[in-house]
């Protein structure tokens, strides 16, 4: 492209971006993953996207000159710093990419360390039911045979004890 | 494809593998926590034994009808209270259910009686003395409401237990 021609082009370039400019800017922001809505992509970028896609569509510019400056557009919009809420999301997913097989790692430490160490903890509190008396045995199946009034006190009475017994071995081994 | 389209490519690849990294987290978090069972068999057995405990306590002193009302309403809560899993609660589940159902049929009720019983009686219970009260509290409502045959069905099996009970009490001589 000759120095006039640029010149021409450029004469045209002038002035504001249209609305439709800018709503292609922001597609094409959208297309470089600089911003995924029109109001994240700063103005600066807007304009010069906006500027740049008008000239790469000027019918006097053949293939390989509109390839040229879509690339020119890329890497002069991928140079420049990015601000704002991308900004903060470009630096959390580097963050990420280091934290979480950091993070895996030290979980997968802890549970192989640990979780053994659990299991011992249960077997510990794994306890046995103290065995009921005879007595007991002997109530309950009198209370089965022929439930009086007097089989059912002295069987809850010995059902007291034993039930204070059990919990009793129960609370002991929790401690 | 142009210059463009071919940028979108490294983006997309570190999205996929943070992606992979957060699902590796996230599985070692599942496997790294402590199964339920242990946090409660561990950590919160003195409060669920607490509650079973005081319940059984309030059925103890419970002489009116107002008392064990509430007794019932103890003994509900503390049923509810227990973990799936942890040493020692199947027996303080099948003897809470027991005494609960008991009461129930004291106050009429057989068939919240049998639902109680049919809620915490496994398939295959072990044998033990609860487990047998169980069956009893089941042969007793089984009789209220007409059914007879169920009735004596476990009465039978309560006997059955009550003496597998007995025999390993002797064997331990």
């Amino acid at each position: 492209m000759s120095r006039s021609e640029d010149n021409e082009l450029e004469s045209e370039l002038e002035g504001e971006a249209t609305e439709a400019e800018l709503a292609e800017a922001a597609a094409l922001a959208q297309i470089l993953e600089r911003g995924t809505v029109r109001e994240q992509l700063p103005s600066e970028d807007a304009l010069e996207a906006a500027a740049l896609l008008q000239l790469s569509r000027h019918p006097e510019l053949d293939g390989p000159k509109r390839e040229a400056i879509w690339a020119e557009l890329a890497e002069q919009l991928d140079r420049r710093p990015v601000e704002g809420t991308d900004q903060r999301g470009a630096s959390f997913l580097r963050w990420l990419l280091w934290l979480a097989p950091a993070a895996g790692v030290a979980v997968l430490v802890v549970y192989l360390g640990v979780g053994s160490g659990s299991d011992d903890a249960l077997q510990a509190v794994n306890i046995e039911i103290p065995a009921p008396s005879k007595q007991l045995l002997r109530v309950q199946a009198r209370l089965i045979d022929a439930p009086t009034q007097h089989e059912r006190d002295t069987f809850d009475e010995q059902m007291g004890h034993y039930r204070e017994q059990v919990y009793a071995s129960l609370e002991a081994s929790h401690r | 494809m142009n210059a463009l389209e071919r940028r979108k490519r490294p983006r997309g690849c570190y999205v996929c593998w943070a992606l992979l990294c957060l699902g590796l987290v996230i599985l070692g978090c599942e496997a790294a926590e402590p199964p339920q069972d242990a946090q409660d068999g561990a950590g919160e057995s003195g409060s669920w034994l607490r509650t079973a405990r005081r319940a059984h306590q309030v059925a103890d002193d419970a002489k009116t009808v107002e008392q064990r009302g509430q007794a019932v309403a103890e003994l509900e809560e503390a049923l509810q209270a227990l973990p799936a899993h942890a040493p020692g609660v199947d027996w303080v589940r099948l003897d809470l259910g027991a005494r609960l159902a008991q009461l129930q049929l004291e106050q009429g009720d057989a068939r919240s009686a049998l639902s109680w019983v049919q809620r915490v009686m496994p398939k295959q219970p072990e044998p033990s003395v609860p487990a047998a009260n169980l069956l009893v509290v089941a042969g007793r409502a089984y009789e209220q409401l007409g059914n007879e045959k169920q009735a004596v069905e476990s009465y039978h099996q309560a006997l059955v237990m009550n003496q597998t009970l007995m025999e390993r009490s002797l064997e331990g001589l």
